[in-house]
């Protein structure tokens, strides 16, 4: 269906090429899991397969991609759209019209099918897709999983062979997460569509690959069935990370397969309680930092949140979970005082936030919000930092190089801050924000777009920061990342506080929801990887 | 039993199905009036087409949020009378002779010689401000015109019935059309994250701070836009070769060319008489070849299409009927249509002109409802409050 | 109740529709009052000398008229010096007298809803005291302040700087006051009143109590005689400065009683401006209404 046959890309101005002598043939009805680091060009394979690479994106295409036959050195990605349907990150920056049927009509306009084919795709690829109820919404009100279903079905109805999908679940929670990837499953068993996808939460979505491909930091690409190859690659899901750890060979890809293995290792891990994870930076919970009682936010009738009271303790990192729509955005807004607020009080070092001006307010309580490039706006990272400085006005105000240095060191001066990477983004907008010394951090989903190690590293930030005694919330949909980093975890439903308690006990009581590890090990209260071989090195 | 046997009459709809109206007749019919409103300035029938076009706005608006935004155009005309008003105050060159009644005078101020020919300050005369609230008034008018139709037909959805050859520029302007409320709420993101860095939301200072972030996102969108709408096959030629295609860029610019010279020879009584009609018929045709030559070879289909039945011809007729009555000026002299300021008198309601303004207005009758969606529309405020009220077994259980 | 609406904006429509056919039929009929002319009282051209005020001649001789100047004792703004000249200027609808649009109604058939052409309008000419060329006005008459003892002229046509009157300002300038009444022979023209067509009047004939003529100004190497030989249109001999060859000789004259036409009239009757207002308040309400209906409904 799709074959590369030694192609290389190289972008304009870069030192070297991007993919390097691919060759990799991918046959009918395939799922390939696309996987490799951050800017390793897992996006440039995908975006050779339909001609955006190097039609759209420039560049130097060396080699021959073919697609059902079709050259995409001679085809434009137009002149592909009968053949391959790319879905992307951002669902809502790729629509074109207002209305969910308009947009699924919209490909087939294009492609001149007649208006009766027309009308009666529609109505499939609605049920297909579980979206018959939305059909006359506006593309705007819907969901985040909702809206990319529809972008889904709105490539679907071109009735393409081969389904490009680009990071479709890093900006969804968990529960739309699993119905789009079930979608897309259903579409490769039921309709046999060949399915490319890219994702950094392998763990969902390892266990129905057929083939991963992994695209390595030189530029190859190796790629096989999963065990063999995310045995020994760069990035895997903690499940195979625990069969590396554990020896099992070839590494079981789910749960269900990983629990079948686990039962010598569940004996060998024994009925102790689980040591407490490593942390790079030693802390303890010390005096309150921030005391919320009641707080209430509401836009028009809707309330975001609900006489919600928390008391954030320094040294101490909290995570706060639940789905898109239960107010975790509102509520960490709320606290910092720039979001509004219509009922209760916070009391930060005895002050309200809300109540001071802005420029105290952030010495107070530091907010990075979910998109942190809204806050830069210079040229050079130096600059940056300078402004940074200019703008703290706390009473112990550090300067931002030097926070940006522990944060993440060797980050060049001169680049500028459009071209860091996320992870190196997220940390220059937190050390402009701690430059103002506050004493409470909030961070809302900051693991959106980073790999593996770059959550690794972010986990190690958080230690720091609780380390030198601040009281630290995340927002996050990642179980996985909130059982690294937090000491603690509250979960939000429209705007309750349905539980608040140790990330053990909160993570683990639900079945569904737990970190892979803790539902391999269970009953065992396993979170991390670093508590089995810490388990592991200690008995030996 | 004869009177339930008349309410139960099988087949008979009692009242009309709602529909939407086909798109182009109601830009016919804004079109229409829009004509007929530039020919006068008499502010009593400006005032009638104000009134008529709010009748008709919100009894036969769509649901949808865009269809809300017509007191915004009210508000532009307001703001136009005021900006057309102060300038003629400031820069008019008013005379307190002559019968003109002065309201105040603005302390002159002198120019160097080079620029004698403009004034700034003098007195402002009732007269003159009359006649800049006249011509305002007409502006602000056009103006509304141009919202109701946006506001009574979805502008998108009238840009799909382009020939084929104008298809690819008609979607543009409709993605370029959803700019505006992305921008909007690209702005309101950024500003909260301003106050977050402490800085200034408002002012100069603030400018670089929020519109680089704006910017950059904006121009990110637009390339993604552009590569999803590059993916799905926007743009397809579907086999015409390229010299059929230079010979209809050809015919289109040189069409465009004529439209344009016959246009500046209608307006402009003064230029050749090559202008002007014979440039415009030439434009024309010029123009219909080519859009025939080019939508000979690009195939493309329309979902669900907009049927055009009697309803939408009764409202075309209904705008066309004041665009003729105004464009010949039928009982009405010049002085009704266009009432003078100096000397300011009562303007008079000229009987024919003010009826088919009112006439236009029988297009809210003539039209069908419109549809109304089944449920109530829930706005989304901010980004992360969606699917407020919804419980799931998962949140309990965690 | 079903599809309501349909039936209130009907009826509003049609009620509010009838009451202005109804009223609007029998009161637009009504026009506007006439109204009483003002009249214009002029200096004769006496008053002014060649250090005191200023002489304003206009140029009437493309409608058929001649060439007429009067005089303001008291300069204060060209404009005022032209209405106190005896002449009756309208400006346009739209700018008033900040745009002279006719003078004394001439021409006849323009409109003056908006500024008229390029090519036919009226242009302004000064004149310094002691000059004998005219310069096409930078500022407009109602900001112009003439100095005293200048002329100006307004003349019809292609209005633009290249186009200069067809006569001198040492023809419209005024005499000394002592040679006022000299009255020779070569005044053969009584103008009437209305600066209109009036036509030439051959002959000698002269009224020496109302005319007074500036004849005398143009000194003798004017060869006057020239002029009594041809009662109808004339042609001088190249005066001083004159390249004339327009048919008669200018023969300036002050207009003592301003034209009726260009009248002030009433203001009119509001009557149509408050039926107009009750149509806009119906129909708007009736929007509200519909508007509120469907909120609710929502």
């Amino acid at each position: 269906m799709i074959r590369f046959e030694q192609v290389s890309v190289t972008y304009q101005d870069a030192p070297g090429p991007v993919l390097r002598d691919v060759d990799l043939t991918v046959g009918e009805g395939e799922l390939v899991l696309v996987v490799g680091r951050t800017g390793s060009g897992k996006s440039t394979l995908l975006g050779a397969v339909n001609g955006l690479v190097p039609h759209f994106t420039g560049g130097t295409l060396a080699g021959r991609v073919l697609v059902d036959g079709r050259d995409t050195r001679t085809h434009k990605p137009r002149d592909l759209a009968d053949v391959v349907g790319v879905v992307g990150q951002d669902p809502l920056a790729g629509f074109v019209t207002d209305t969910v049927e308009e947009e699924l009509a919209y490909g087939m306009e294009q492609l001149a099918v007649p208006p009766a084919v027309m009308r009666k795709r529609v109505e499939e690829t609605l049920d297909l897709l579980g979206i018959a109820d939305l059909r006359d919404r506006p593309l705007h009100e819907l969901s985040g999983g909702q809206q990319q279903r529809v972008a889904i079905g709105s490539v679907l109805t071109a009735q393409p062979g081969v389904l490009v999908l680009d990071e479709p679940t890093s900006a969804l929670d968990p529960t739309a997460a699993e119905e789009v990837l079930a979608a897309v499953t259903r579409l490769v068993h039921d309709l046999g569509v060949t399915v490319l996808l890219a994702e950094h939460r392998l763990e969902r979505v390892v266990q129905y690959a057929d083939t991963v491909v992994e695209v390595r930091a030189d530029g190859t690409v190796r790629s096989g069935p999963p065990a063999a190859v995310l045995a020994t690659a760069a990035v895997a899901p903690p499940v195979v990370e625990l069969a590396r750890l554990a020896g099992w060979d070839p590494p079981p890809l789910s749960v269900r397969d990983a629990r079948r293995v686990a039962g010598p290792l569940r004996e060998r891990m024994g009925d102790g309680p689980p040591p407490p994870p490593a942390r790079s930076v030693a802390r303890a919970p010390g005096a309150t930092r921030l005391q919320a009682r009641g707080v209430t936010v509401r836009y028009g009738d809707a309330v975001a949140v609900r006489q919600v009271d928390l008391d954030l303790p320094g040294g101490q990192v909290t995570a706060l979970m639940g789905r898109n729509g239960s107010g975790k955005s509102s509520l960490l807004w709320a606290l910092q005082g720039s979001g509004p607020r219509h009922g209760g009080t916070v009391s930060v070092e005895g002050r309200d936030p809300a109540a001071v001006g802005a420029a105290e307010a952030r010495s107070l309580v530091g907010l990075v919000p979910q998109t942190p490039a809204d806050l830069l706006y210079l040229d050079t990272v130096a600059d940056e930092c300078e402004q940074a400085d200019r703008e703290a006005t706390g009473t112990a105000p550090v300067k931002a190089r030097e926070v940006l240095d522990r944060l993440a060191p060797g980050i060049d001066d001169r680049l500028h801050p459009r071209d860091l990477s996320e992870g190196q983004r997220l940390a220059l907008v937190l050390a402009v924000q701690l430059s103002a010394g506050p004493s409470v951090v909030l961070l809302d989903e900051p693991t959106r777009g980073l790999d593996y190690p770059a959550k690794r590293a972010l986990v190690d930030i958080l230690d720091l920061l609780a380390g030198d005694g601040r009281a630290v919330v995340v927002a996050t949909h990642d179980v996985e990342f909130a059982a690294a980093a937090a000491d603690r975890v509250v979960v939000m439903a429209v705007g309750d506080v349905v539980a608040d308690g140790p990330t053990t006990e909160v993570v683990t009581a639900s079945p569904a929801f737990a970190p892979q590890l803790a539902k391999v090990l269970a009953p065992l209260q396993y979170l991390t990887l670093d508590q089995v071989a810490s388990v592991l090195e200690g008995e030996r | 039993m004869t009177t339930a046997a008349q309410e139960q009459r099988p087949g008979r709809v009692r009242g009309r199905l709602p529909r939407t109206l086909h798109p182009i007749a109601w830009w016919l019919w804004a079109i229409g009036l829009a004509t007929a409103v530039s020919r006068t300035t008499n502010p009593l029938l400006l005032a009638l087409a104000l009134a008529v076009l709010a009748v008709v706005v919100s009894s036969r608006r769509s649901e949808a949020p865009w269809a809300r935004a017509f007191k915004y155009y009210l508000g532009m005309a307001l703001v136009v009378i005021a900006i057309r008003v102060v300038f003629r105050s400031v820069f008019g060159g008013d005379v307190g002779i002559g019968g003109m009644h002065v309201l105040v005078r603005l302390p002159r101020v002198p120019l160097p010689a080079w620029a004698a020919g403009v004034q700034l300050g003098g007195p402002v005369t009732l007269e003159g401000t009359m006649a800049a609230v006249y011509d305002g008034l007409r502006l602000g008018t056009l103006l509304c015109c141009l919202g109701a139709a946006n506001a009574l037909a979805n502008p998108k959805r009238a840009l799909r019935v382009l020939p084929g050859a104008l298809y690819e520029l008609g979607v543009a302007v409709v993605v370029s059309l959803s700019v505006a409320p992305q921008l909007v709420e690209s702005v309101q993101r950024v500003r909260r994250a301003r106050k977050l860095r402490g800085g200034p939301t408002r002012g100069r200072h603030a400018l670089r701070g929020v519109a680089i972030p704006v910017l950059e996102d904006a121009f990110e969108r637009s390339l993604r836009l552009a590569a999803a709408m590059d993916s799905r096959g926007y743009g397809r030629v579907g086999g015409a070769s390229p010299r059929s295609r230079r010979g209809t860029a050809a015919l289109l610019l040189a069409g465009m060319l004529g439209l344009c010279a016959g246009a500046y020879g209608l307006l402009d009584g003064s230029a050749p008489g090559l202008f002007g009609l014979p440039a415009l018929a030439a434009g024309a045709v010029l123009c219909g070849l080519g859009l025939a030559l080019g939508g000979r070879r690009v195939r493309r289909t329309q979902y669900r299409p907009d049927p055009w039945r009697l309803p939408e011809w009764g409202v075309v007729v209904c705008g066309a009927v004041p665009a003729v009555v105004f464009l010949a000026a039928f009982g009405a002299g010049v002085a009704a249509l266009d009432p003078s300021a100096a000397p300011l008198r009562w303007p008079a309601l000229p009987a024919v002109p003010a009826l088919a303004v009112l006439l236009a207005g029988l297009a809210a009758v003539i039209a069908p409802p419109p549809v109304r969606s089944r449920r109530p529309a829930a706005p989304a405020p901010v980004e992360g409050v969606r699917d407020v009220g919804r419980v799931r077994a998962t949140d309990v259980a965690a | 109740m079903q599809h309501p609406s349909l039936r209130q904006p009907v009826l509003r429509l049609v009620s509010a529709a009838a009451t202005v056919v109804a009223l609007a039929g029998a009161l637009s009929l009504a026009g506007p009052l006439p109204g009483a002319p003002a009249t214009a009282g002029a200096d004769p051209v006496s008053s002014c000398s060649k250090t005191a005020g200023v002489v304003v001649a206009v140029d009437f001789r493309p409608f058929g008229g001649q060439i007429q100047a009067g005089c303001d004792p008291t300069t204060t703004t060209a404009l005022d010096a032209l209405e106190a000249s005896g002449f009756t200027p309208t400006g346009t609808a739209q700018y008033g007298l900040a745009f002279i649009c006719l003078i004394d109604g001439d021409p006849t058939n323009q409109s003056c809803t908006s500024t008229p052409p390029a090519t036919a309008s009226w242009a302004f000419w000064t004149a310094d005291a002691g000059t004998n060329r005219w310069t096409y006005a930078a500022t407009g008459a109602g900001t112009l302040v003439p100095t005293a003892g200048s002329v100006e002229a307004w003349t019809f046509g292609d209005a633009s700087p290249s186009v200069k009157p067809g006569f001198t300002p040492a023809q419209v300038r005024a005499t000394e006051p002592t040679t006022t009444t000299t009255t020779s022979a070569s005044t053969p023209t009584t103008r009437a009143p209305h600066g209109r067509g009036g036509g030439h009047h051959a002959g000698g004939s002269t009224n020496p109590g109302t005319v007074g003529t500036v004849a005398g100004a143009l000194g003798a190497s004017h060869a006057p005689t020239t002029t009594t030989t041809d009662p109808g249109t004339t042609t001088t001999s190249a005066p001083a400065g004159v390249t004339t060859t327009v048919p008669t000789s200018p023969e300036p004259q002050v207009v003592t009683a301003a034209p009726t036409h260009a009248g002030q009239a009433s203001s009119g009757s509001p009557l149509p401006a408050l039926l107009a207002l009750l149509a806009v308040l119906a129909l708007a309400g009736g929007a509200g209404l519909v508007a509120w209906r469907r909120r609710r409904a929502a």
